[in-house]
């Protein structure tokens, strides 16, 4: 591991990768602060212009924005109580109750030194446990790589909470989309209508742009013609009073920081939990194990550090699944496997060996580089970075309809793709209307090739063996990620029918 | 029936009329191919008859009294907005890119209302010089093909 980690670094000599990395950083932080913006928006509009990058400038490039995106939405919501993003929720009580006490810039410096804190420890449990997973699956033979896929699937869909078959459905949805081209081991059409341009199937890139960025456009849209949109108005650079820094503090915060960068990269490595739910059960530790519980909710320094900690924390523990067994946690990191997938990285204990080593080792590097650069842009241009959250939506929505058709142009230089993108835009919109996720969908239509394929090629092996089930008890490990599976499936269930018994 | 139906009932109805026509389509596919669109098209089925379940569950919960944080109806502007991309990405491809983002971004900040007209034209000038290094200039995207005026914006 010790000389990959020593190429990967000699990979920041380059110009290209360091111009990725600061980009990344200043434009998470950026997309962050605006509300009703992200990470996947951004991560999205990203996908086109890293197209010609190597693909370790690329996904150095994405998952700096992916990290410092959850830091951005914590400096609205200190500022001005509205989170830029999910992830920042947890924040928001104490942050704000500490800027009207006239405490901002303390506040804010809490949430930069917490957020790199979990950042950093983040990015070394990736670097450590990644490859020791990836080991793992260089066991797996096409039989598990399908149960795999569909584990994916199945957790995505979990998101949608307690619409549970619409993110199903919206999964399937995507596996048929996936499915229109011509089939890859027989050569036989499928949903093409004598389209010839649909013969070489649906990319996921146009599509993806489509549902998370467009429709979201459309989103805004609407609340900013109803007068419910969240521009912010005052300038939050005003709530940056007050010291920097108190003396005890780094005694005062170091454990709950440590301890909820802990929590943060183990609960962001179980599919489906996220940075956001990171970020509230490492709250709510801290508040359980305080002297003082009363001062939560109330301002509060413990508090933030132990959410912010956690969820920066989270994306680093979120990315270990991703990395090793392909399985997307979050709708980002859905975007991050499309994008590795457009770049050639396909998860897998592949990308730890050789010379792709050298390349996933870079982008943990440059995930690590760019929490470092994120607090130092933090702490000294709080007050600039703050004032991007001004910038008001009526800006921003064209800027990004016009990249996204210019970023879909730009994949393979046809109009046909922006066509496609924008039917997903509105497709997205209208699944948003009535409540379906249109995250399970992406990871559908990403994993729809890969998935069929190791289901057909697993046909083939079982075949000596008397069929696919007798094969599958002869397969320890499928057995053992069926039986994860069906506990996913079933959590839900239980855990409704324990609450009713309750 | 004087009680309103949840909507998902209707959402239900309406998916699994799709999976009726994709199971239609997909048993014409020869072979192994129509495996996986034939099984999609029944799981695809099965959620959308639990989504149906569902909807009638919260029609007989709510008796009739729902909220809905989006609706078709309530969504004109968006609607009307997404009318305004496909305009634009007309103008786009039959004119050039750099003639009709211009347009569409003055038009829409305005529409967005946006009230000042030195910063409507001050981004627009400042997205278009931006777009123009990023994407003629360093990217090398060959733009110019498409629009009648496309290739009056070719850099040499």
């Amino acid at each position: 591991m010790l000389e990959y980690l020593t190429a990967a670094l000699m990979s920041f000599t380059s110009v290209e990768v360091l111009i990725a990395l600061a980009i990344g950083v200043v434009c998470g932080m950026a997309i962050g602060i605006i509300p009703g913006l992200g990470p996947s928006v951004g991560i999205a509009l990203l996908i086109p212009i890293t197209f010609s990058m190597t693909p370790t400038a690329a996904l150095v490039m994405m998952t700096a924005m992916y990290t410092t995106g959850v830091y951005g939405g914590s400096i609205t919501a200190v500022l001005c109580h509205t989170p830029g993003t999910a992830a920042s929720a947890a924040t928001t009580m104490d942050g704000y109750a500490l800027t009207e006490q006239g405490r901002g810039m303390e506040a804010v410096s809490v949430v930069t030194v917490a957020s790199v804190t979990g950042g950093i420890i983040g990015a070394i449990c990736l670097i450590l446990f990644a490859p020791a997973l990836g080991k793992i699956s260089l066991m797996f033979s096409c039989l598990e790589y399908f149960m795999i896929a569909c584990f994916g699937l199945l957790v995505v869909s979990g998101l949608t909470g307690d619409n549970r078959a619409k993110g199903i459905f919206s999964a399937l949805l995507g596996l048929l989309i996936g499915c229109v081209g011509m089939d890859s081991i027989t050569g036989v059409s499928r949903f093409t209508f004598g389209q010839l341009w649909l013969e070489d199937g649906l990319d996921s890139t146009p599509i993806l742009i489509g549902l998370f960025s467009i429709s979201q456009v459309l989103v805004l849209v609407d609340r900013l013609m109803r007068g419910t949109g969240s521009t912010i108005v005052e300038d939050p650079a005003k709530g940056l009073q007050g010291k920097r820094w108190e003396k005890g503090n780094t005694k005062k915060l170091a454990p709950t920081m440590m301890r909820g960068s802990l929590i943060g990269a183990f609960v962001g490595f179980i599919p489906a939990a996220g940075c956001s739910i990171a970020a509230w059960i490492s709250y709510s530790m801290a508040k359980r194990t305080s002297k003082h519980p009363e001062e939560y909710g109330k301002g509060s320094f413990v508090g933030i550090a132990a959410s912010e900690s956690a969820n920066n924390a989270g994306c680093g523990g979120a990315m270990i699944p991703l990395f090793t067994l392909g399985i997307p946690g979050s709708p980002v990191t859905a975007i991050l496997y499309g994008a590795m997938l457009m770049h050639g990285l396909q998860p897998g204990g592949q990308l730890f060996t050789g010379k792709q080593a050298v390349t996933t080792y870079s982008i943990f590097l440059g995930f690590l580089l760019a929490n470092v650069l994120m607090g130092i842009i933090g702490l000294t241009m709080a007050r600039q970075m703050a004032r991007i959250c001004l910038v008001p939506n009526s800006v921003l929505v064209p800027i990004i309809v016009a990249l996204a058709c210019i970023g879909t142009y730009a994949l393979s230089d046809s109009m046909m793709e922006v066509v496609v993108m924008l039917v997903f835009g509105l497709i997205g919109y209208v699944m948003k209307i009535f409540d379906f996720d249109p995250a399970p969908l992406v990871l559908g239509v990403v994993l729809a090739n890969i998935l069929e394929s190791n289901f057909r090629r697993a046909l083939i092996m079982a075949a000596p063996k008397g069929g696919l089930i007798p094969y599958f008890f002869t397969r320890p490990i499928s057995i053992i990620i069926a039986l994860v599976i069906i506990a996913f499936a079933l959590a839900p269930m239980i855990g409704k029918l324990m609450n009713k018994k309750a | 029936m004087n009680k309103q139906l949840h909507r998902d009932v209707w959402v239900g109805v309406v998916l699994l009329i799709f999976c009726v026509v994709v199971f239609a389509v997909a048993v014409q596919i020869s072979g192994q191919a129509a495996y996986l669109p034939i099984a999609l098209s029944i799981l695809m089925a099965l959620c959308a008859l639990v989504i149906t379940i569902n909807g009638l569950r919260k029609t007989k919960e709510q008796q009739g009294q729902f909220q809905y944080a989006l609706t078709v109806k309530g969504s004109k502007h968006a609607f009307m907005f997404m009318l305004f991309i496909f305009i634009y990405y007309l103008l786009f491809r039959y004119v050039s890119y750099w003639v009709a983002t211009p347009v569409f971004i003055i038009f829409a900040q305005k529409h967005l209302r946006l009230k000042s007209w030195w910063v409507n034209l001050l981004i627009t000038a400042l997205y278009l010089i931006i777009s123009y290094f990023l994407f003629v200039v360093i990217l090398k995207l060959p733009i110019y093909k498409v629009g009648v005026l496309g290739r009056y914006f070719r850099i040499v």
